[in-house]
């Protein structure tokens, strides 16, 4: 954040590694320089397609709890095929 | 009334060896090790091209015979103090303005002193008590309303004649003044000049709305300076009695080391005078008297306030690296010369608004910075290069997409 001049966006989606069944739900998820906790329970589930004009963004979120007790916000990027988590 | 002495600095080096009088000499800035430049010139090596803020090098190629002086500012300080002490005798409103500039409130003082040519003799001769009289000639002296008008006036005057300007004739009197006379930033007199707004005259022609949108609060200011309407008054200086301690080493000290424990032990000493207690410490000034002769001197104003010797040594220990005396010294010695409140750690909001965030009407949230807040900004700004703090501001609060929503701006008031 050096550069000081500019917006900083927040929230902004980190990439994270999750195993997933065969149904391709997440069932564990490993944060760079963590050890994988296993995801209890999806509590919810939804989509976002959006700005199609420009650079378009397809996301399957979920908010999981992992076997910590925390709840976690992760989406799969239709586009890139990778997991990320966000505060959202 | 103002009284200026232009080359203060360099004329009491004169004043100390005359036989340099005739030629062409120059005194050395101050604080400076490795690149020296030029601070002041007398008016043979000015006719010989030396310019102040020309390096060394550049000034003894274009005047070979150049004198060069190391600047002495313990003596400066010393010898302005007793004219300041002198000044006082005549009113006790004196405020020193640095470099041999003093302004004086003469209000109220015509009964006692006659008119204002009588003010102004009495004035110079209070100086003859303090400077020999070739010094006291050089002086210019300007007597109008408010600090500026003052200043100006004396600025314009010539050695021995005195400007008075009136009340009535101030607007007048200003008219014809060139805008580089305004006390405001360089730059915006500058880009006055290029907009072909040469005079004072020119410039309260301005409406101030434009003026405004322009320069801002400098643009207000300046207009006002201008046109007569702001005067300034002369505030009396507040000095409270300093603390002095010093130290003799047997023989000339160089070794950083040996000078910095000897300013350990004297903070540590100044810190225990019964004079000190119930006081944190502001202003503090580091000085020695050098082998030979000349003197050497630092000054640190602190961040905060503090009674705690680390954080007093910490900043004078830098200055002893950056400005280090040009030779070894025989004595130190340490003034204490501001002092703040016991209780020295302010936090950053204070009180007022926290109760004003409290309560959701945070200064902040209205655009307001508190000056702690600035403080501290510019001192992050001056150690990293950039402001590290920054503010959450709204994008696109609504937006879907989670990362569009808040971003961080870099908070820089």
């Amino acid at each position: 954040m050096k550069d000081a001049r500019c917006l900083v966006p927040l929230a902004k989606p980190r990439s994270v590694d999750v195993r997933t069944d065969e149904d391709g739900e997440p069932r564990h998820v490993r944060f760079p320089g963590r050890p994988a906790r296993r995801v209890e329970v999806v509590r919810e589930r939804w989509r976002i397609d959006d700005e199609w004009w420009r650079r378009p963004i397809s996301r399957d979120y979920r908010t999981v709890v992992l076997d910590d007790g925390r709840s976690v916000t992760l989406f799969h990027d239709l586009l890139d095929g990778r997991w990320y988590a966000q505060k959202s | 009334m103002c009284l200026w002495l232009p080359t203060f600095e360099l004329r009491l080096e004169l004043v100390r060896s005359p036989e340099l009088d005739t030629t062409s000499v120059a005194l050395l800035a101050p604080g400076e090790s490795v690149r020296r430049t030029i601070w002041q010139v007398s008016e043979r090596a000015w006719e010989a091209g030396v310019r102040p803020e020309q390096i060394v090098s550049q000034a003894v190629s274009l005047c070979p015979s150049l004198t060069l002086l190391e600047p002495d500012p313990a003596h400066y300080e010393a010898t302005a103090e007793a004219m300041h002490e002198s000044l006082t005798d005549l009113t006790p409103i004196v405020e020193p303005a640095g470099h041999g500039r003093v302004f004086l409130g003469m209000d109220g003082l015509e009964r006692l002193f006659g008119s204002p040519t009588r003010q102004v003799e009495r004035a110079l001769r209070c100086l003859f008590r303090v400077f020999p009289p070739p010094l006291v000639a050089t002086t210019r002296a300007g007597m109008a309303p408010g600090k500026f008008g003052a200043w100006v006036a004396a600025t314009s005057g010539r050695p021995g004649e005195p400007v008075l300007v009136a009340e009535e004739n101030l607007d007048t009197f200003l008219a014809p003044c060139p805008v580089r006379v305004l006390p405001v930033d360089p730059l915006v007199t500058q880009r006055l000049e290029r907009l072909g707004i040469s005079t004072l005259g020119d410039l309260r022609r301005l409406p101030e709305p434009s003026l405004v949108a322009q320069f801002g609060s400098e643009g207000r200011a300046a207009l006002a300076w201008a046109t007569g309407r702001r005067i300034d008054p002369v505030r009396p200086r507040h000095r409270p009695r300093p603390i002095r301690v010093s130290l003799d080493f047997p023989t000339p000290v160089t070794i950083a080391s040996t000078l910095h424990g000897a300013l350990d032990r004297l903070v540590e000493r100044a810190l225990s005078r019964p004079a000190r207690r119930g006081r944190s410490v502001v202003g503090v000034r580091l000085g020695a008297r050098l082998e030979g002769s000349g003197s050497w001197l630092v000054e640190v104003i602190l961040r905060e306030p503090t009674s705690d010797r680390k954080r007093i040594t910490s900043p004078l220990r830098t200055k002893m690296s950056i400005s280090p005396p040009s030779g070894a010294m025989e004595a130190l010695s340490l003034e204490i010369f501001q002092f703040g409140a016991s209780s020295a750690q302010k936090s950053l909001f204070d009180r007022k608004e926290e109760a004003s965030r409290a309560s959701g009407e945070g200064d902040l949230a209205r655009g307001e910075v508190p000056p702690s807040l600035k403080e501290a900004v510019k001192e992050l700004k001056l150690r990293l290069g950039h402001s590290p703090l920054y503010r959450v501001v709204e994008v696109d609060p609504w937006s879907r997409i989670p990362e569009r929503r808040h971003a961080l701006l870099s908070f820089d008031p």
